[in-house]
């Protein structure tokens, strides 16, 4: 044994940050397994509706087609050999088939995921623009005017809901100004400009509530660093109030807002559903609507656990960057 | 004399009733002075469990029908108002059934394109929303309590595999499988043994097809599962305490400690997450009903129908739109502020010197 051997105690940083991810990363395996079973388990809950979805509610329970229809969904077997088989197919990219087109889901989902995710992200980035500055800017005027305007204006954003606003804009603009979102779909590598044309309005009103969520969020952290003693240190070397602010507050104060980007933009995949739906875009909410209104169940499943595992991957990604940003989180 | 020096002196012998009477009123004092915002929240939610518990007070017509009868038997203010209309008023209103304005005849915010009350249809959305957020925090609380104690009480394997299942369906975005479960389970009928009882409600019976009754169901217990994180760090906080420590001395069972020792000292942040759920609830239905995929019962008519309806005639009659987001807006504003002032008031660390309910 030599002296340079390390002690057991003496783990550095760095490694504990990868355990950290390791465990994180594994934790979050049983938790996409009952997901799974629980997507999986939906469709067997009443496997009747799925062969009266086909074929009408005064179909011939015993008849061929029936019977037929019981085993394309595999309802005929039991749940854990027929389980095993979906996470199968999962893992190897058939997310099953459409009962309308006859196409797989998977590629009728593929080009509606890029809207979806266009969507929430140009919703979370004005979520970050609008929210942090203005959060900032209420901790440091705490309890003077500006502050209680700001958090006011928050916490009516959070509580109007946002599929309220887009109808009023919508039926404003159409009534006084005659304008309506153009229609049809373009693609962003198609025509960038007309594409974000599309998407900043939509993606501008779905961003309020999480605005006040993240600007609340960051004025409180905001707050809390504030009062911190090597803040007080920096006034009194005689800094300005903009270098205090830049480059010794925002730093520690902004690092946990991460977390809360992250689950805004978890909370903002239900959000996009009611959007796509009044701004007709050809998203994934769009085709679970269209699906569920068809009563095609392959897609509403696969819709579904698409939107659950982004939930869970988002979680997992937010906490292994936080852990990554923050030095304190390592330990 | 003698009982109140008692009272004073061993206040655990006091007659349970008049002090939790007398605490509750103190703390609505309390509330109402340091938290107004959070009291006039609390003013809304009893305004609107009374319009839901009895709407035909408040309604002038049927929710349902157009140029229904009027139901209005009694008069609550001037005459000649929508309050208290004349007779030749109540004969005029929608006698084919169509779009009628704001304040013609006596539908003070006019009618919808089928001919239907829209004042009266709000009284009726109030009682919908009340009737799910309601019932859903109850099932999320009772959820949350039995998952979220036990799991931080026993511990363990059983709290690591519980915790799991509630990751699983805490990633469950609640719209999305509020869009998808209801027709899945569409056929069943959940009413079971309240079909028998004669007079129940209507509202109240879970018939086939997507009810109120099926997304109560499926929001409690996605509303639980995150709810149970809550009361899984209260409980934490709570187990290691020293009177829970001399229940064990004492012998109490586990069921015993956990109902009456743990559950007590968990009732604040229990609160505080019903009443911060309860808006996300009625802002979740809302928006189910808003996409057409709520109860769509002519008899239950919820906001979020509503503002769909009032969206498709925006270029004739803007306001019928406006009047249910209104609504929802108020609803989900004020449960925000009553929790954000609930928290404010029942979390030990936040709550000042004066008042507190525990």
């Amino acid at each position: 044994m030599g002296q340079d051997a390390p002690t057991p105690l003496a783990i550095s940083a760095s490694e504990a940050m990868y355990q950290f991810v390791l465990r994180r990363i594994l934790l979050s395996l049983p938790a996409l397994l009952v997901v799974t079973f629980i997507v999986f388990g939906m469709i067997r809950l009443d496997p009747e509706s799925v062969v009266a979805a086909r074929l009408g509610e005064g179909y011939d329970p015993k008849g061929q087609a029936a019977i037929d229809i019981k085993a394309q969904y595999g309802l005929d077997k039991p749940f854990y050999t027929e389980y095993a088989k979906y996470l199968g197919r999962i893992f190897r990219g058939d997310w099953g088939e459409s009962a309308i087109s006859f196409k797989p889901v998977w590629e009728e989902m593929a080009p509606r995921i890029a809207v979806t995710v266009e969507l929430a992200l140009v919703a979370i980035f004005f979520a970050v623009v609008i929210g942090v500055p203005i959060g900032v800017l209420a901790a440091m005027r705490q309890d003077h005017w500006p502050d209680y305007l700001l958090r006011t204006v928050a916490i009516l954003g959070l509580s109007v809901p946002g599929f309220y606003v887009a109808t009023v804009v919508l039926a404003l603009a159409a009534y006084n100004v005659g304008w309506a979102p153009p229609l049809g779909y373009t693609k962003l590598y198609d025509n960038p400009w007309s594409n974000l044309q599309q998407m900043l309005l939509p993606a501008f009103i779905l961003s309020l509530a999480s605005s006040a969520s993240v600007m609340r969020y960051s004025r409180t952290m905001m707050l809390d660093v504030l009062r911190q003693d090597y803040i007080r240190t920096a006034w009194a070397k005689g800094l300005r109030e903009r270098v205090v602010i830049s480059r010794h507050a925002l730093k520690n104060a902004l690092l946990p807002v991460v977390t809360v980007i992250g689950l805004t933009l978890a909370t903002l995949v239900g959000g996009t559903v009611v959007f796509e739906q009044i701004f007709t875009l050809p998203g994934l909410g769009t085709y679970l609507v269209y699906s569920v209104v068809q009563r095609d169940f392959a897609p509403v499943q696969a819709v579904t656990l698409f939107f659950a595992i982004s939930v869970v991957t988002i979680n997992l990604v937010v906490d292994v960057s936080y852990t990554m940003l923050d030095p304190r989180a390592r330990r | 004399m003698a009982e109140a020096a008692t009272e004073a002196a061993l206040p655990h012998l006091a007659p349970r009733g008049r002090g939790s009477g007398r605490r509750f009123l103190s703390f609505l004092s309390t509330l109402a002075r340091r938290k107004p915002i959070g009291f006039f929240g609390l003013v809304v939610l009893v305004f609107m469990v009374v319009l839901a518990l009895f709407p035909r007070v408040f309604a002038t017509h049927s929710p349902a029908e157009a140029a229904g009868e009027r139901f209005l038997s009694y008069c609550f203010g001037p005459s000649d108002t929508f309050l208290c209309p004349t007779q030749r008023q109540q004969d005029s209103l929608l006698p084919g059934g169509g779009l009628v304005k704001e304040g013609q005849l006596d539908a003070p915010l006019g009618t919808d394109q089928l001919g239907r009350d829209i004042y009266s249809r709000m009284i009726y959305g109030a009682r919908v929303a009340m009737y799910v957020g309601l019932m859903a925090v109850l099932i999320t609380s009772l959820i949350a309590l039995a998952v979220g104690v036990t799991s931080a009480y026993f511990a363990g394997a059983y709290d690591a595999i519980v915790q799991r299942v509630v990751d699983a369906v805490m990633a469950l975005p609640p719209l999305v499988i509020l869009i998808s479960l209801p027709t899945l389970i569409g056929r069943w009928d959940l009413t079971g043994p309240l079909d028998r009882v004669p007079g129940i409600p209507s509202f109240l019976l879970d018939r086939q097809g997507i009810t109120n009754f099926k997304l109560i169901i499926i929001l409690g217990i996605l509303g639980g599962a995150s709810g149970s994180r809550v009361i899984r760090s209260a409980t934490i906080g709570v187990r290691s305490a020293q009177y829970v420590d001399a229940a064990v001395v004492l012998g109490a069972s586990h069921g015993r400690i956990m109902i009456r020792h743990i559950v007590p000292n968990i009732f604040g942040p229990l609160m505080v997450q019903a009443t911060i759920g309860l808006g996300g609830v009625i802002l979740t239905e809302a928006a189910l009903s808003f996409l057409g995929l709520g109860d769509t019962s002519p008899d239950r008519p919820s906001w979020g129908q509503m503002l769909q309806l009032g969206a498709s005639v925006s270029s004739v009659q803007p306001m019928q739109a406006v009047y249910p987001g209104l609504g929802i807006a108020l609803a989900v504003f004020s449960f925000n502020m009553l929790g954000d002032a609930l928290r404010d008031l029942l979390d030990p660390r936040l709550r000042g010197a004066r008042g507190g309910f525990n």
